[in-house]
């Protein structure tokens, strides 16, 4: 019985061994290797937003927040417009109504109300934004604090 | 004492580079999002469908989708602003899905008349907003809206544990396990003797 348990034993670790051996070795020799570089001939639209949030910080109304800057990289095949709508959050006060963009960020040129801003890129070309909220034309009375106010400006890109 | 207090100087300025290397990480880490979506333009006709890919290197996530239609060929997202079932369209898709690399969503129309759309592909937390353009031409005769019309199911890659294994991985996989097993059966029959014959 011994003998047989023994004899067993060696035989599964032989076959063990031959198994690798076949797989990982043998085997190999009959691999061919084979590696290309494929090229994107499809077309298609794509646009890399960076940052993705903005905190405006402490606004008070008759005031503006400092400036920022938001870069937009058409990384697609297209030549694209690009657009931003405000949604969800806390956009039914209307605070939000008075983000204002532009493109260059000079202080001599005026910002456009983002409702009404929209622009056209080029294929391969980047555009640095720059964004403020400027609560000084903000009619409406504030008589609370309104704390962590949120809203979603959505980047709106439609092939053109 | 001389080298003890240049040798605690330098610790000073080695951890200060650090600590201000460590702030100006946490200050840089502002994340940003990539979405592709294509072809960007499909011409579909009544009772049509076709499959519209979606790809983020960067984003994964529920994926919105939405229409929006025209009647003339708009040139920003503003033109497009008619809703599909008040301009007697039945425009089908699913509404959302998992995005997850590269995933696919089939939009199916029936209707008449020529219209010009946009399918809005927006990812819910990244708030980045691509579209494709559409031309639906749906010729003068309305087409019937039929029950056999049913959307695409969305689908996303095999990017799962095991989506990652080939067949020549599983048979591996499955014989070492097999392997594995007659090798302890043996040694437990080998004990057991043992045991007997003690």
């Amino acid at each position: 019985m011994r003998n047989w348990i023994g004899f067993s034993v060696v035989l599964v670790i032989v076959l063990f061994v031959i198994f690798f051996y076949f797989v990982f070795f043998a085997g190999a020799n009959n691999q061919i290797s084979v590696e290309v570089d494929v090229r994107a001939t499809d077309s298609y639209t794509s646009v890399d937003v960076y940052p993705n949030s903005i905190d405006f910080g402490e606004v008070s109304k008759g005031g503006a927040s400092d400036r920022f800057k938001v870069t937009i990289n058409n990384t697609g095949t297209e030549n694209v417009m690009v657009s931003f709508l405000i949604n969800g959050g806390n956009y039914t006060q209307k605070i939000f109504d008075y983000i204002f963009v532009r493109k260059t960020p000079g202080n001599d040129i005026n910002y456009t109300k983002i409702k009404n801003f929209n622009f056209s890129l080029a294929s391969g070309s980047d555009q640095e934004l720059y964004f403020v909220l400027n609560l000084s034309s903000y009619a409406d009375p504030i008589y609370g604090d309104m704390i962590g106010h949120r809203v979603n400006v959505t980047t709106v890109v439609v092939p053109v | 004492m001389l080298r003890l207090w240049l040798f605690l100087f330098d610790m000073k300025i080695g951890l200060s580079i650090l600590v201000i290397l460590f702030l100006i990480s946490l200050f840089s880490f502002v994340s940003g999002y990539q979405l592709g979506v294509g072809p960007p333009e499909i011409n579909l006709k009544s009772g049509e469908c076709l499959e519209i890919y979606v790809f983020s290197e960067d984003y994964s996530g529920e994926i919105e989708v939405s229409d929006r239609w025209a009647e003339k060929r708009g040139n920003s997202f503003g033109d497009y602003d008619l809703n599909a079932e008040e301009e007697g369209l039945d425009v089908r898709y699913f509404k959302n899905f998992e995005l997850n690399g590269t995933g696919k969503s089939k939009i199916c129309i029936n209707g008449y008349g020529k219209y010009y759309g946009l399918m809005l592909f927006r990812t819910v937390e990244g708030n980045l907003e691509v579209g494709t353009r559409i031309f639906f031409d749906g010729g003068g005769i309305m087409s019937r809206i039929g029950g056999s019309l049913i959307s695409g199911r969305v689908m996303s890659d095999a990017n799962g544990f095991l989506g990652r294994f080939g067949a020549r991985e599983a048979v591996l996989l499955s014989s070492f396990a097999v392997s594995l097993a007659l090798l302890w059966f043996l040694f437990f029959i080998l004990r057991q003797n043992r045991e007997k014959e003690g």
